[in-house]
């Protein structure tokens, strides 16, 4: 794993350089949830209801985002190419970049987490093993996805469109799971019933992955 | 002596066009072979495909005796004898010249990666700028770093898509200087240019291209009527159709 793990540690100085990536997220989500929870009559229970699907479309909406850039900098000069020419299984540049994305995504929903329980009424508290868990796991299942579909497009004209419509469908299982365990997590509801959602997450994150490796190397060349 | 490089039968199509047509290559250990050809020959497709880079559509790459796989590029192996240097430069513009280098090390598994990336910043004359970020360099020291970068895990063969393209007169002299360097017999150059200048300079044999086919190879200095530039250009101006000299 030396050349995956050279590329999450090139990926984290690159950001911890700019902040690009995660500033932006943190900016980007933080209009979409404020947006949100001004849009209906004031005092109406529907923002507070719907917080949890509102968070995981944001989530979803700004990981897109976080691929794009991500990806950008690999487009820049080259580089990308610089990656799969290196004596190494072409795996573990999808690891690298898989690491990388999903380390830049979690560090923009832990700063959004406590905005999100002061703009929709929840205490951050609340719940946030199960939440986080369910966020953790949403969040690998959406990475391993998301970065073989950014290598796919990279090269393409109008990537900025075909990502999301490439990528959305497939997250829906993500969605659905991670906002599942989201609301019960929110509502103090079943342990149970959490538990079997965080495993069908589990099980996702383990097709992904293993697809993802598996078809990186084969989708990479020209 | 079997050919260090073995390229046969290799074609590729991109949809309905035919980038390369049926290539046999062969380069001996330790030969620089200079490819020639208008834009459109198949020069970078066909360095792209040595390098592992491109897959091609037939045909196969056989490396020190080693067939490349056809569906997986080129071995993990046969790319850490390679060093490729593109029309890109493959380098990062928010890192520093030497965290461009101490990355690709690690991602090549150089063994003291730090002490070579030193070594090779020396090299290339880049030692005092090694701490700026690559966004302020001019494009002559991006080249320069480049080559640094393809040279870092000590290849075998170096494979060169127009070094020269975007350097200014001095810059060009420098770099032609650094790869003259590096023709020491033990490395295998092949360079893609469009610089007539320097194909004696650089190589032991010319390659001609076009459409996707080689049209003609010869051992340099030309047999018939030596190396200068214009009989390069007047052998050029022979094989490719509308070339006036």
């Amino acid at each position: 794993m030396r050349a995956a793990y050279a590329i999450f540690r090139k990926d984290l100085l690159l950001e911890l350089r700019g902040r690009e990536i995660v500033v932006t997220l943190t900016v980007f989500s933080f209009l979409v949830l404020t947006v949100f929870s001004f849009s209906t009559e004031p005092g109406s229970p529907a923002p507070r209801e719907m917080a949890p699907g509102i968070l995981w479309i944001t989530f979803l909406f700004a990981g897109i985002l976080g691929l794009g850039r991500a990806f950008d900098r690999e487009r820049e000069s080259g580089c990308f190419t610089g990656l799969l020419l290196a004596p190494c299984d072409r795996m573990q540049v999808y690891w690298g970049k898989c690491l990388s994305t999903l380390a830049f995504l979690m560090v923009f929903q832990a700063i959004l987490w406590p905005i999100f329980g002061i703009l929709y009424g929840y205490s951050p508290v609340r719940g946030i093993g199960t939440a986080w868990a369910g966020i953790i796991l949403g969040d690998i299942g959406f990475v391993a996805l998301g970065v073989i579909l950014s290598a796919v497009t990279i090269h393409a004209r109008g990537r900025e469109i075909i990502l999301p419509l490439l990528l959305l469908p497939l997250s829906l299982p993500v969605l659905v799971g991670g906002v599942r365990v989201l609301t019960l997590a929110l509502a103090g509801g079943s342990g149970a019933e959490a538990l079997t959602w965080i495993g069908r997450l589990a099980a996702f994150d383990v097709i992904f992955l293993v697809l993802g490796s598996v078809l990186f190397p084969l989708v990479v060349e020209e | 002596m079997e050919a260090f490089l073995k390229a046969e039968g290799l074609v590729k199509r991109y949809g309905h066009i035919n980038a390369l047509r049926g290539i046999d290559l062969q380069v001996d250990r330790g030969d620089s072979v200079v490819l020639l050809g208008p834009n459109g020959a198949g020069k970078s497709t066909l360095l792209g495909v040595l390098a592992g880079r491109v897959r091609p559509t037939e045909g196969q790459v056989i490396l020190q005796g080693e067939t490349q796989g056809k569906t997986l590029g080129k071995s993990a192996l046969a790319r850490s004898l390679t060093g490729y240097l593109g029309h890109s430069s493959l380098l990062y513009q928010g890192l520093t010249a030497r965290e461009n280098l101490l990355f690709y090390g690690k991602l090549y598994g150089v063994e003291d990666s730090a002490e070579r990336s030193d070594e090779m910043l020396n090299f290339m004359g880049l030692w005092e700028r090694r701490d700026d970020k690559v966004g302020g360099f001019s494009r002559g020291m991006e080249q320069r770093l480049s080559i640094a970068r393809s040279l870092l895990h000590d290849p075998q063969l170096i494979l060169l898509d127009e070094p020269f393209s975007g350097l200014d007169y001095q810059s060009s002299r420098a770099f032609a200087h650094a790869l003259r360097q590096l023709r020491d017999g033990r490395r295998t150059l092949i360079i893609a240019t469009h610089d007539m200048a320097a194909v004696e300079d650089l190589g032991d044999r010319v390659t001609i291209m076009n459409r996707g086919r080689i049209l003609h190879q010869e051992k340099i200095p030309l047999e018939t009527s030596g190396s200068t530039p214009g009989n390069i250009i007047d052998l050029y101006a022979k094989i490719i159709p509308g070339v006036k000299k």
